[in-house]
């Protein structure tokens, strides 16, 4: 399917643990390199919800999403940061 | 050359575990233990990597015992099989990713923060109780009732029950961690699983006629898919009491301790509660309740320039890792503010430790509470006895007390 996300994501290596979640859920946009841990294939593969069900089942939070256009955070979502 | 013993139950050993892997680690990471009949892997590097590869590395715990067993003691653990082997912990995939891919929604990092009102209020009605007395037996007047309240709510069981689940859940225990020779043994674990059962049993039948948006529900209704039974909801419950309270309640005992040994990281985490995530990371890393863990080996495999042959089995230690200088600068210095922290005291992996999100928060909340509300502690007792077991890291009791006032 086609879409239309310009997005930017980036995984933290110092935190993922390997535990595939994004890969299972989402395995156009998140793959796993040689040492176990997930890398970005492509940003845009998937629909928005489908990558933001995956960052938030990352058990490390290791995964986070921006705009790519506006620079905006996405993921985690702000509404969720503890005052 | 210097002979490494094998003996992971010696005294010394269970008193300081960490010294004697630091002996391993530097004479020889891989290192084939006679007496325990496998291999016991000290690196971090090699850790990971077999935590990783859940091909060359099986957690089927049940399957490799079965083989082990005679036809008169597969009979009389049949209650315990019965409910281990659907443990998630010791499955493989692809049922592992099915069991995972249901579970984990209810466990995520943003899915635990409805719990923290609940907790922040536990520790501070301990706490309320507790400050004026000037000293408590941490593991039982404190540390135990905060993640069992929290797991009965998890699973929607009755508060009023924690102290006979509690019981039950350390009953099953024995299975795992008392030596095998113990005669009462598999009866005590017997013991303790079928209470638990009988004690789900009703509680899961109530949510079948009455469903919520609990967690009880939500796998009973996955039933419908066919891929999962009223024993796996059962099972998983199991599994979630068995697994959530004595890892969380012995991590509050062992951080409480390393904060006593080190007062300055203990001020410092007073003075700048906004460290609290980092703290609790490197309390993790520093001392973490889950020693080591297994793997069993389904093909030949190569680990730090090492053969493992199919069929061998592999105990993981975790505490090892987390304290391996290869890895991380002065291993064994406990600094509240490391960061990157990447310790595996939750493990790595498919298996990695569904209730992370769960078991930091409760931490956070526990040692946010303590420092907050107490001055430093000191030590009642000038000999520390730990649970002789190769998995728990599990102080006996920790007597301690503070000043009032
Ligand atoms: C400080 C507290 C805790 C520590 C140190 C800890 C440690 C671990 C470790 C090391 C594993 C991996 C075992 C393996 O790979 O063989 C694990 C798995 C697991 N833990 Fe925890 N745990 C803690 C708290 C909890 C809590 C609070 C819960 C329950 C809500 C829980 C439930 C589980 C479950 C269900 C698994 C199996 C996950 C799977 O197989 O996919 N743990 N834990
Ligand atoms: S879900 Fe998180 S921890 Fe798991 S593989 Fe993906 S990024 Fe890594």
């Amino acid at each position: 399917m086609e879409s239309t996300n310009k997005l930017k994501i980036i995984i933290d290596h110092n935190r993922c643990c390997g535990s595939t979640l994004c890969v299972q859920l989402s395995p156009k946009v998140f793959a796993l390199n040689e040492e176990g841990q997930s890398i970005v294939l492509d940003p845009n593969a998937d629909s928005l919800k489908a990558i933001f069900n995956a960052a938030d089942n990352c058990p490390q939070t290791a995964i986070r999403v921006w705009d790519a256009e506006t620079g905006k955070s996405l993921f985690p979502p702000a509404d969720d940061e503890e005052a | 050359m210097t002979t490494i013993s094998d003996d992971l139950m010696a005294h010394d050993v269970i008193l300081d575990p960490h010294s004697y892997y630091h002996e391993i680690r530097e004479t020889d990471p891989v290192h084939w233990n006679e007496r325990w009949g496998g291999w016991v892997l000290t690196k971090y590097d090699d850790v990971v990597q077999v935590l990783r590869d859940s091909t060359h590395f099986s957690s089927d715990r049940m399957a490799f015992l079965d083989k082990e067993l005679t036809n008169e003691q597969r009979d009389a653990y049949a209650p315990i099989f019965k409910v281990l082997s659907k443990w998630i912990v010791f499955r493989d995939p692809p049922m592992h990713t099915k069991l995972r891919l249901l579970l984990n929604p209810h466990f995520t990092p943003r899915a635990i923060e409805r719990y923290r009102p609940m907790v922040r209020g536990i520790v501070k009605r301990l706490l309320d109780k507790l400050e004026g007395k000037g000293q408590m037996e941490l593991l039982n007047d404190f540390a135990y009732q905060v993640p069992m309240s929290v797991l009965l709510e998890l699973i929607g069981a009755p508060l009023v029950d924690r102290e006979k689940v509690k019981e039950w859940s350390e009953q099953l225990g024995a299975f795992f961690f008392i030596r095998a020779d113990e005669p009462r043994r598999r009866e005590i674990a017997c013991e303790g699983i079928n209470s638990l059962v009988e004690y789900l049993r009703p509680i899961v039948a109530q949510r079948r006629e009455h469903p919520g948006v609990d967690l009880i529900s939500l796998l009973l209704g996955a039933e419908e898919t066919g891929d999962i039974t009223e024993d796996d909801v059962i099972a998983t419950c199991v599994l979630l009491v068995f697994g959530g309270h004595e890892t969380t309640m012995n991590l509050i005992a062992n951080g409480t301790l390393a904060l006593i040994n080190h007062p300055d990281q203990w001020d410092l985490l007073k003075q700048n509660p906004g460290i609290i995530e980092n703290a609790i990371e490197e309390l993790l890393r520093f001392d973490g309740s889950v020693k080591a863990t297994v793997r069993w080996v389904t093909e030949d495999v190569t680990v730090g320039g090492k053969l493992i042959k199919k069929g061998d089995r592999v105990l993981v230690s975790l505490s090892a890792a987390n304290r391996d200088p290869g890895k991380f600068q002065n291993p064994d210095v406990l600094d509240l503010t490391r960061d990157p922290n990447p310790h595996v005291a939750f493990a790595n992996g498919i298996h990695v430790c569904l209730g992370a999100a769960l078991a930091r928060m409760e931490l956070q909340e526990v040692f946010t509470g303590i420092t907050q509300r107490l001055p430093c502690p000191v030590l009642e007792t000038e000999n520390l006895e730990y649970h002789a077991t190769v998995v728990n890291r599990a102080l006996e009791s920790l007597p301690i007390s503070w000043k009032v006032g």
